[in-house]
């Protein structure tokens, strides 16, 4: 820490914008704030008589230009002292925090063409306030005609003039006003319109929501351009009319929208808590309801803006909306558009600035997917022929992602950084796309935790199975069928030949689970990789798929790995145990001799959370305390640590190997010692 | 399947009498006696009193409003839209000779939508992440924003006026009659390549950015990776198991685009002076052509209500896991 005075003084400098963050060495930052509020400086100055000369005036637009001004300056002052306050007290470190703001924030600025966007978005509003101090010449005022008519750009006009003479630059300053209030008042008229329909319909359910519904069904009926021309040629259109106009066409969606979130939203438990107080329908809703569905409209809201400026500016082009001699964008275009040959610029600017705007709406709007990582580390076993092993641990332990590495399926931008995977003595983390096409299915299947998910929902149960017997079993449509219809009878699925024709929705979930053994089974696997087979279903299906894996492993002799957090259900088909937690194998062994005896205070822990098979009755029936930490997150040293009765100092340390301590045994535990 | 349709048939009946009433309440919301609308165009002449009162007989103005509405709702039952008051022609002869030109056009557009569309949509999310993807989803997201009234009148710009290889505007050239068949198809299709061009490329940026985002969905699904792990090589993989699955909701979006087919595109059949039912809406409104107006806006919501049926049951013809005869709510 910087002594109290030094602080001081570095306080007193941010008075200037950006210098305190320059003798921070903040340069980035502190020249940015410095040029901003020169500029600013230097356009009051500049414009002196029309800055000051404003007050003067009657023009509230020329007052509101001034004191935007004003504002702008006094916010580059607060703003930079804000920041050297906060950089002073958290010494920088702001970037850290996970709440969710902070997250999107973080994430919006790693998008460098966002950034961009939104910068020129409140460049163009900055500029559309400042309208009557930067135009260099009165929008409407029409000079000597004559001398001015279609002048090509140039210093004195940069967007050269149109057929009155008149200066577009200064004219697509004030059609920037229009263009960019019209978009944002419509917006918000749209949302709050549409909101307030769709909680009101979704709060109140019954006759209330189907009448509003149906009305809504009605509105929407029209496509949303036709019904504003229709409406634009109803009433005179004047700026006012036009902004209620776009806002009322465009409701609809946000209220479909606002009343799903809120039915989905309405069974939950907070809702009823405040229903519990006896709180009256519309403090609900406005207190609870809205600001929860709020922040996916918001998002959308940029979009909207866009949509309305863009319906804005097709109406005034086609003469129906902003009527001359009011300049808005797209009634400058529609001046230009007859003379494009000899004078391109009186429609290219104003439709360049359009443009612009635009794109920075929807690329604003747009926002990069956030990168995943995980961690499985460290791990190593093997499965033999015949065997069953097991491997538990809780959720989010990195299980699923072992059961998908051995075949090589992690999705990108996931993937297999090191290690072997071998299976009939070849590395299959080495081999070719094509050999590992026959691995996968024909020498590993893989029984997936949701056969609801596993199973593609266009294609038939046979189908589905019969593609397997002709890739790796090289049989025909016909044998194919044959064979599909017998192994759907072997896994137990009554009436095979109509089963095999029906699509996965119309089965159950035990008979779906089945299906997708089926399928694992069909290529005549090694090894049986089951990834929660049963967790998805109900207890007595659950013994049944059990059984079911157990009786085709006899048959076909085959290694089965189980993967479950069920440490009961993995127990009882297991010859081999090996438990996970965070990626890293902590304790493997014989699973009745583990079960007995275990070394790890991890293991210790779950089996204290099984009554019936808790090592004894001087182990207390009790769970882990704490919860699994974030993969991204890890403590350092064994991850362990922070929820292990027996951890000290060395713990945090280095992360301990796993090493051998019994008879088939092996835990990664420095308070385990060798058994003798 | 007949009995689906049948049902959604019935169900969209009381939409689109909505739809009528909400059409003709809405025109008559306007502020003013629609005498003066009908009066307007020429309203340079002095007409008699009487001259009006007995025009508001004619067109049974003179009514009150209900016997007014009934009126209006048996003629469109009958396809009669009444007269336009600008063109002093029937309204539903107007409609026919515009909706052949507007179908030239729009269905050429959907074409090129669909071809671009889908073909970059499936490119970028096979290959998610590229710079192939990178570009073509912020390229599109770009083409998607710009104004089609202003592209179209740099496409003018460049093409037309300074290059010279298509005409500006109209149909067909001014020489047409003198030419051979051959020259007259030519004719049609050079004058159709810009309008068909702007409309299809802001359309196919829409379809890839829709494509794209289905695909992707539909390849982090579970049955994708199992479609893997039962190692079918990756060509099947996308083009059996995953295209299937993501062409589902993009036909539908196809079914929805009914209105546009026949309801056309305002704004370039204006820019391009395309006569068809969007140009002959836009003229309307400027006009206040009330019957012209109120007939164009309601087919073209009565054709959404079509389309949405339309896309429904095609959807129930392509998934599987549709029935017919629960209909879904969305």
């Amino acid at each position: 820490m910087r002594p109290d005075d030094a602080d001081r003084r570095v306080r007193n400098r941010s008075w200037m914008p950006g210098l305190g963050h320059m003798s921070l060495g903040r340069w980035g930052r502190g020249v940015r704030l410095t040029l901003f509020a020169l500029v600013v400086v230097l356009l009051m100055a500049w414009r002196w008589d029309r800055f000051f000369g404003a007050f003067s005036t009657p023009f509230i637009d020329r007052w509101i230009a001034s004191v935007f001004l004003i504002l702008l300056l006094a916010g580059a002052v607060w703003f930079s002292r804000w920041d050297v306050g906060r950089i002073l007290l958290t010494d920088g470190d702001a970037t850290k925090g996970k709440s969710p703001w902070k997250v999107a924030m973080r994430r919006f600025r790693e998008n460098r063409l966002a950034v961009y966007s939104i910068y020129i978005i409140l460049f163009f509003y900055a500029a559309a306030i400042l309208a009557p101090i930067l135009a260099p010449y009165d929008p409407s005022a029409i000079p000597d005609v004559m001398a001015n008519r279609y002048l090509p750009p140039s210093w004195e006009h940069p967007f050269g003039t149109d057929e009155f003479g008149r200066d577009l630059f200064s004219r697509a300053l004030y059609g920037a006003r229009v263009s960019l209030s019209v978009g944002i008042l419509a917006m918000i008229i749209a949302k709050t319109v549409g909101t307030i329909y769709g909680a009101v319909a979704a709060y109140f359910g019954g006759i209330v929501d189907a009448i509003l519904m149906r009305i809504l069904d009605v509105w929407i009926a029209f496509p949303t351009f036709y019904l504003m021309l229709m409406l634009v040629g109803v009433f005179e259109a004047s700026l006012l009319v036009l902004v209620l106009i776009l806002g009322l066409t465009a409701w609809p969606g946000t209220a479909r929208f606002i009343r799903g979130e809120i039915l989905s939203l309405k069974n939950q438990q907070f809702t009823e808590a405040a229903r519990a107080i006896g709180l009256p329908a519309h403090q609900i809703i406005l207190k609870h309801l809205i600001p929860s569905a709020l922040s996916p409209v918001l998002v959308t809201a940029a979009l909207a803006v866009a949509g309305m400026i863009g319906a804005e500016a097709g109406l005034s082009y086609l003469g129906l909306g902003i009527r001359p001699p009011t300049p808005s964008w797209g009634n400058m275009v529609s001046a230009g558009k007859d003379n494009l040959l000899n004078a391109w610029w009186v429609a290219f600017f104003p439709g360049g600035l359009l443009t612009l705007t635009l794109i920075s709406f929807s690329l604003s709007a747009f926002f990069l997917d956030e990168g995943e990582l995980w961690a499985v580390d460290g791990i190593s076993f093997d499965v033999d022929i015949g065997e069953t092993v097991g491997l538990v641990g809780e959720s989010g332990c990195g299980k699923t992602i072992v059961a998908h590495s051995i075949l090589d399926l992690i999705p990108y931008p996931g993937r297999v950084v090191s290690g072997r995977v071998m299976f009939d003595g070849r590395d299959l983390m080495r081999a070719s796309p094509e050999q590992m096409r026959q691995v996968r299915g024909g020498g590993i299947g893989i029984v997936f935790q949701e056969a609801a998910a596993a199973l593609n929902p266009v294609y038939r149960i046979g189908d589905q199975i019969g593609d397997v017997l002709q890739l790796h079993r090289g049989m025909n449509k016909q044998e194919a069928w044959k064979e599909t219809v017998r192994v759907l009878g072997e896994m137990g699925i009554p009436e095979p030949e109509k089963r095999a024709k029906s699509y996965p929705f119309e089965l159950s979930g035990g008979m779906k689970q089945r299906a997708m053994i089926a399928i694992a089974m069909a290529g005549r696997p090694k090894l049986l990789v089951a990834d929660e087979p049963t967790t998805a279903l109900d207890l007595t299906v659950q013994a049944e798929i059990t059984d079911l894996l157990e009786h085709i492993q006899e048959q076909y002799r085959m290694a089965i790995l189980i993967i479950s957090h069920d440490l009961e259900m993995v127990a009882e088909m297991s010859d081999r145990l090996m438990v996970m937690y965070t990626g890293r194998i902590v304790e493997m062994g014989h699973t009745r001799d583990l079960l007995a005896n275990p070394e790890h205070p991890y293991t210790k822990g779950l089996l204290a959370a099984i009554p019936q098979l808790g090592a004894g009755s001087d182990v207390p029936l009790e769970g882990i305390p704490g919860a699994v930490p974030d993969l991204l997150d890890l403590p350092a040293g064994c991850t362990f640590h922070p929820r292990c009765p027996l951890a000290d100092a060395d713990c945090s340390v280095e992360p301990p190997p796993i090493k051998t301590v019994g008879y088939g045994r092996e835990c990664a535990c420095y308070k385990v010692r060798m058994r003798t | 399947m007949l009995k689906y349709i049948t049902k959604r048939l019935l169900l969209s009946v009381p939409l689109v009498l909505g739809i009528v009433t909400a059409t003709f309440f809405m025109a008559h919301l306007a502020p003013g006696d629609p005498m003066d609308m009908y009066l307007e165009p020429q309203r340079q002449r002095q007409v008699d009193l009487e001259v009006i009162e007995l025009l508001r007989k004619k067109y049974g103005l003179d009514q009150p409003i209900h016997v007014q509405y009934v009126t209006w709702l048996k003629n469109v039952a009958q396809g009669d839209f009444g007269e336009s008051f600008r063109h002093r022609r029937p309204v539903k002869d107007m409609l026919v000779e515009a909706v052949p030109y507007t179908l030239q056009l729009t269905v050429l557009a959907i074409i090129l939508d669909a071809l671009i569309g889908i073909t970059i949509g499936i490119i970028s999310a096979v290959k998610q992440y590229s710079k192939l993807d990178k570009t073509v989803t912020i390229g599109s997201l770009i083409i998607y924003a710009i104004p089609s009234f202003w592209l179209a009148l740099m496409l003018i710009m460049v093409f037309s006026v300074n290059l010279g290889w298509f005409p500006t505007s109209q149909t067909r050239s001014m020489h047409y009659e003198d030419l051979t068949a051959i020259g007259k198809m030519l004719d049609r299709a050079w004058h159709l390549v810009l309008p068909v061009f702007v409309m299809g490329i802001a359309g196919a940026a829409g379809t890839a950015r829709y494509m794209r985002n289905k695909l992707l969905e539909v390849l982090n699904e579970e049955y994708i990776m199992a479609a893997r792990a039962r190692g079918f090589r990756e060509k099947t993989v996308i083009v059996k198991h995953a295209l299937r699955n993501a062409m589902i909701p993009i036909v539908t979006i196809y079914g929805m685009s009914l209105p546009f087919l026949l309801g056309g595109a305002t704004i370039i059949e204006t820019i391009f002076a395309w006569p068809g039912m969007g140009r002959l809406t836009v003229g309307a409104v400027g006009g206040r052509d009330y019957p012209i107006i109120m007939a164009t806006v309601m087919i073209a919501a009565v054709l959404t209500v079509l389309g949405n049926l339309l896309a429904d049951i095609t959807y129930a013809a392509v998934d599987p896991r549709v029935s017919y005869d629960a209909p879904r709510r969305r």
